[in-house]
């Protein structure tokens, strides 16, 4: 028996640290047309060449969730459309599951699922429960574990009571629930999403990342996100790799790209009274304006002395510390390229 | 093995085609109101058609060695040509360019389903065929039911001009479709693909006799607008006996089915997917 936990333990400690995506040198070149004048373009139309990934290199373990973190064009999009097999790479290798994606083979596409936060693969005219009935047929799964699988997907996700309704009646962020519903109602064994939480409101987004969170823990799903929120990566993700101009800027945990900022604090000022800019830019770089709000940038160090000084030289009503967001610690890493 | 294989991909392939005509059937009843509309409009144009060929055939006994019988019976292959051809490769080369050109495509092409199958037959709209094409047939049909007996058709013609109509439909399919594939490059599609769906069905009006010798070869090969519907008839008709046109044909349709696998080939190698 002890001998059988022991295996049990090892095959689970051997099975997480399974490599599941192997990227190497991996690039994709597009060709765009240039501009030119209107005949010019009809006749002699002319090309170039855009790289959108530049030989980038990483692995993904089971169970992982990874963010690609990047400005608009970086390359986030891309290199996901590449691990689904959407795209053919330019140069370079990739493997998911132990496959080549763009052999688009049965059991691969039958383990993994994408959602894209601004596509929609459900009928618009049709409820969820009918695009779902589609799904059904196409991953060949038995009917009542569908209809079970969907019902628990729906109450968690909260729209249980909407999975009747034709899509095009539902609300942005009841619809991308469904496309989620949709996505993963076959138990994927890698779940691709690509901006999920795109336009929707606070408590819809929480929901999702709630979700998402609990699909990698419980039932050790591989989650790769790209997002440009970063509060979706942060309450998602454990590890997160930076892209800009199609090549890695950074790949670790999360923890490690916001500890080179610990020792920088964000002062939130509040007044009672109107104080000059002039005033407050003594104490440090001034982040944000607002009526009777300063947020201003201060070194960890100096946080207890400026905190004291400002509160004894100036109508201080309220004062807030924070770390430096994770949106500013990106703006800053990509300012400087 | 290779037999439990081919065993599978015939399986997958009618659960798609099952389950897409269903959920089709189910999205063209979600607005009833346009199925009406559409029925009206097919039973206006079917109606003036057959207005037109009693005017005409009260001046005139034959048109290119057809009478008005055999024109009616002309007019019977078209309306199942046009509709075959416009719920199952209008509606789905339609489809593809929009998905496209919105990138819904991406969100199929990962699904485990043989693709060129999936969205060469995903929307097969048999609404269409029961509120619209049928309906709209019969004022034709009353008016041949009368005449059937003064038509002439040879059991071995028949059977030719079936096999004509199913090879003539899966050639057409495969050369719209083919054009369709521009989206894949450009885009945008749909002007192409009409332009295609037109030169195929521009064989409609005219019987396979009433053509010259150069247009005739340019209907059975580059541009096929003259198998599915004036061939087909030709032989149902008895007019053609040449059963080499068979054998031709099913070559022709076997290169077409050949060139579509190579064009969606080469099209998802190029495909850059709608940006996110």
């Amino acid at each position: 028996m002890e001998i059988c936990f022991e295996t049990l333990f090892i095959s689970i400690i051997i099975k997480n640290m399974e490599k599941i995506i192997e990227v190497k040198n991996l690039s994709k070149k597009f060709k765009v047309s240039v501009k030119q004048g209107f005949l010019r373009s009809l006749f002699i139309p002319k090309n170039k060449e855009v790289i959108a990934v530049d030989g980038i290199s990483f692995s993904v373990k089971r169970g992982e969730a990874v963010a690609f973190l990047g400005p608009n064009g970086a390359g986030k999009t891309t290199t996901l459309k590449m691990l689904t097999g959407l795209l053919y790479p330019s140069n370079g290798s990739v493997r998911v599951l132990n496959t080549i994606p763009v052999e688009r083979k049965y059991n691969f596409l039958r383990k993994i699922a994408l959602v894209m936060g601004n596509k929609s693969g459900l009928s618009w005219d049709l409820s969820a429960r009918q695009s779902f009935d589609l799904f059904e047929s196409i991953y060949d799964l038995k009917h009542e574990e569908a209809v079970k699988t969907v019902d628990n997907l729906a109450k968690i996700l909260e729209v249980e009571r909407n999975l009747d309704m034709p899509i095009r009646k539902l609300s942005l962020g009841q619809r991308l629930k469904m496309e989620l519903i949709g996505a993963i109602m076959h138990n994927p064994e890698v779940v691709f999403l690509d901006e999920p939480t795109l336009g929707l409101d606070v408590v819809a987004k929480r929901n999702i990342r709630e979700f998402l969170k609990k699909i990698n823990k419980e039932k050790g799903v591989t989650i790769i996100l790209t997002s440009h929120d970063m509060a979706d990566i942060e309450k998602v993700c454990d590890r997160v790799i930076v892209i800009n101009h199609g090549r890695i800027m950074f790949d670790d945990a999360i923890g490690k790209l916001t500890s080179k900022y610990r020792d920088r604090k964000y002062l939130t000022l509040i007044f009672t009274e109107e104080v000059a800019l002039e005033e407050i830019e003594k104490y440090g770089k001034v982040i944000d304006i607002k009526p009777l709000t300063y947020t201003i940038e201060v070194a960890g160090e100096d946080q207890a002395r400026v905190i004291a000084t400002v509160s004894e030289k100036l109508p201080v009503d309220d004062i807030d510390i924070t770390h430096v967001p994770l949106d500013e610690i990106m703006a800053d890493m990509f300012r400087r390229g | 093995m290779k037999r439990l294989e081919f065993k599978q991909a015939i399986k997958i392939r009618w659960v798609i085609i099952k389950s897409c005509t269903m959920f089709g059937f189910r999205e063209s009843m979600a607005y009833s109101l346009n199925n009406w509309g559409n029925l009206l409009s097919m039973v206006v144009y079917m109606t003036t058609y057959l207005i037109f060929l009693d005017v005409l055939f009260g001046r005139i006994k034959m048109i290119a060695g057809y009478g008005y019988a055999e024109m009616l019976f002309f007019t019977l292959i078209i309306q199942v040509n046009y509709y075959l051809m416009f719920v199952i490769t209008q509606a789905n080369t339609e489809r593809l360019d929009t998905s496209i050109n919105t990138g819904e495509l991406d969100l199929w092409l990962v699904k485990p389903v043989p693709a060129l199958w999936f969205v060469s037959f995903r929307n097969i709209n048999l609404g269409e065929l029961l509120f619209s094409a049928l309906p709209a047939t019969i004022p034709l049909l009353i008016i041949l039911s009368g005449k059937w007996s003064i038509l002439a058709m040879p059991f071995w013609g028949v059977m030719a001009g079936i096999l004509c109509i199913i090879l003539g439909q899966i050639i057409i399919h495969c050369f719209v479709f083919i054009i369709a594939m521009t989206a894949f490059f450009t885009g945008e599609g749909k002007q192409a693909k009409n332009l295609s769906v037109e030169l195929t069905m521009f064989g409609d009006t005219i019987p396979f006799e009433g053509y010259p010798k150069w247009l005739k070869y340019v209907g059975i090969s580059v541009i096929p607008f003259i198998i599915s519907t004036a061939l087909s008839v030709s032989f149902i008709l008895g007019k053609n006996i040449n059963y080499y046109y068979l054998i031709y044909i099913i070559a022709l349709a076997l290169v077409f089915l050949w060139l579509k696998v190579v064009a969606w080939k080469f099209a998802l190698r190029h495909y850059s997917s709608a940006s996110s």
